[in-house]
């Protein structure tokens, strides 16, 4: 059993459009985006909605001052926006990524595009290496600001939550990675006023399904997952591998979409952010962010099949 | 570090092989022609070691110092932490290697080279040959040659490789046993970056110390009681 809109009946369309229309309502987590776009996720403190596939930064976007490998990673953002792409995430941890975003913003005058998700990563104060990132960015002011993987989280808590009423911030949240620190991560999600946890999911690295993603649902906390992949590795081992003849119901042609696919059909999930340096990578991730998506049957088939190969 | 058994190499490695190999394509580019220059200090350093006089070991500490302190600015600080921040550190150690060894060396003069016999002399003059002569050859290994050559003198890995191989050289004493110390962490934090990015002269740098070490040790124990 699918989300799916395959009918071709004119019955079955009007019902479809008729569905989609009141999806928001239905499932207030899933939106379809405007025309052709992307499928969009609703976050939950506002209803704000927002494509269900972003970008990530790490590692792909650090490239220091090389303007040949600055240019590739700005058609990579044009491509991405092109598709109806918001969200982009980076952090002060990702070596020149800030910059790279800020030369790809700027030459493609994209600052209207963006969803600008950063992080504040270190042990003192935060102010300063917030504006410090702002300024990478070239961007008035971030979207979404995330205490990086828990660093001080009690004092950059209290900053972020200020920063929100002044409205220099417009959410702000909290973020962790390969499935670390998910008791504490807990604890915070259920003492603070979050808009959004950042976390690792994807059909191997599923430990956030036990507590996790469950809390972000019932707190009404938008998630972003980061390393859908496992930074590539996972596609990698998969690529021997035929997808499975019934993928086909999935409408999907490769590993990352099969994956993205499990990912973004979780009710909990609001973005995943693959990282790439690739426009052909960046348009299969987009396009994964479409119906239909599989329903819990098929996601469990899904996470069984990869956990088998 | 929380849950710090859970780290792998990979989680520390900032950027992709080819923005590594590229920024150092792109450093060369910029020095050209002083890599030429830096080969000749390299070869003028090596017959130093190799057939040593009374002011070698002050002539060598000078060099050194000053060569550990053109890379920790022209590489590390100016480029290399352009895509690694912890490059910036890196470069703070390097400055204080360089100072080290010219205050021991120079006005210490407790650094002196002496004529080596044996396995000491074969693998620290080895090593020194290495990093001058034949590492720059290593980016052939990784189809990058010669645009991304690591230079003498220019560039850590091999700069680290013939201090060590000079230190095998010398005499030890108190005093210059501190030189050891970044060399060796250099070669392991080097040896398993490029580990992670699958380069095979990820083993240079691993063995280095261990090569260094052996030669020390087994020299000892070769001396006529």
């Amino acid at each position: 059993m699918l989300i799916s809109d395959r009918s071709i009946s004119r019955r079955s369309l009007i019902l479809k459009a008729s569905t989609l229309a009141l999806s928001p309502f239905l499932c207030p987590q899933i939106a379809m985006g405007a025309g052709s776009g992307p499928l969009t996720r609703l976050i939950p403190s506002s209803s704000e909605a927002i494509p269900a596939v972003g970008l990530g930064s790490w590692i792909t976007f650090n490239v220091g001052r090389d303007i040949e490998l600055l240019n590739e990673c700005t058609a990579v953002m044009a491509a991405f926006f092109e598709a109806g792409g918001r969200m982009i995430d980076s952090s002060p941890m990702y070596g020149s990524s800030q910059t790279t975003i800020g030369y790809g913003l700027q030459k493609l005058k994209a600052h209207d595009k963006v969803f600008s998700a950063e992080k504040v990563w270190t042990s003192g104060e935060g102010d300063s290496q917030m504006e410090q990132s702002r300024q990478y960015w070239t961007v008035p002011k971030f979207d979404l600001m995330q205490v990086h993987n828990l660093l001080s989280w009690e004092s950059h808590l209290e900053t972020l939550q200020k920063m929100k009423a002044n409205g220099r911030v417009r959410y702000i949240g909290i973020t962790t990675s390969h499935g670390r620190q998910h008791s504490l991560f807990e604890q915070v999600m259920k003492e603070y006023p979050l808009d959004f946890v950042q976390l690792t999911y994807n059909p191997i690295n599923t430990d956030a399904e036990e507590r996790l993603l469950p809390l972000a649902k019932e707190r009404g906390i938008a998630v972003i997952v980061n390393r859908p992949f496992q930074q590539g590795y996972l596609t990698e081992r998969l690529r021997r591998y035929a997808l499975p003849a019934w993928s086909s119901e999935l409408r999907v042609t490769s590993w990352s979409q099969f994956i993205l696919k499990f990912i973004i059909s979780h009710p909990a999930v609001t973005c995943a952010i693959p990282a790439t340096t690739r426009v052909d990578h960046v348009l299969e991730n987009m396009a994964s962010a479409s119906l239909p998506l599989p329903d819990t049957e098929m996601r469990s088939r899904m996470k069984q099949y990869i956990r088998n190969l | 570090m929380t849950e710090w058994w859970t780290y792998r190499p990979e989680h520390f490695l900032l950027f992709s092989e080819r923005v590594y190999w590229r920024l150092l394509e792109l450093y060369n580019a910029e020095l050209w022609p002083w890599q030429a220059g830096a080969l000749l200090i390299g070869v003028f350093v090596l017959y130093l070691s190799w057939r040593p006089y009374p002011r070698s070991g002050v002539l060598i500490s000078g060099v050194m110092g000053l060569l550990w302190l053109i890379v920790a600015w022209s590489y590390l600080w100016s480029h290399y932490a352009t895509i690694n921040w912890a490059a910036t550190y890196m470069a703070g150690a390097f400055v204080v290697q360089g100072i080290l060894w010219i205050v021991i060396g120079v006005p210490g003069k407790r650094f002196q080279m002496s004529a080596q016999t044996g396995i000491r002399r074969s693998l620290g003059g080895g090593m020194v040959l290495y990093a001058v002569v034949i590492h720059p050859f290593a980016a052939i290994v990784i189809g990058r040659f010669p645009a991304a050559s690591e230079v003498f003198g220019l560039t850590p890995d091999p700069l680290v490789i013939a201090s060590l191989g000079m230190l095998v050289l010398s005499r030890i004493n108190r005093m210059n046993l501190i030189l050891w110390l970044l060399p060796c962490l250099w070669c392991l934090v080097s040896g398993v970056t490029l580990m992670t990015m699958g380069s095979p002269t990820a083993l240079v740098l691993l063995l280095s110390p261990l090569i260094a070490l052996v030669a020390i040790i087994v020299a000892k124990y070769q001396k006529p009681a």
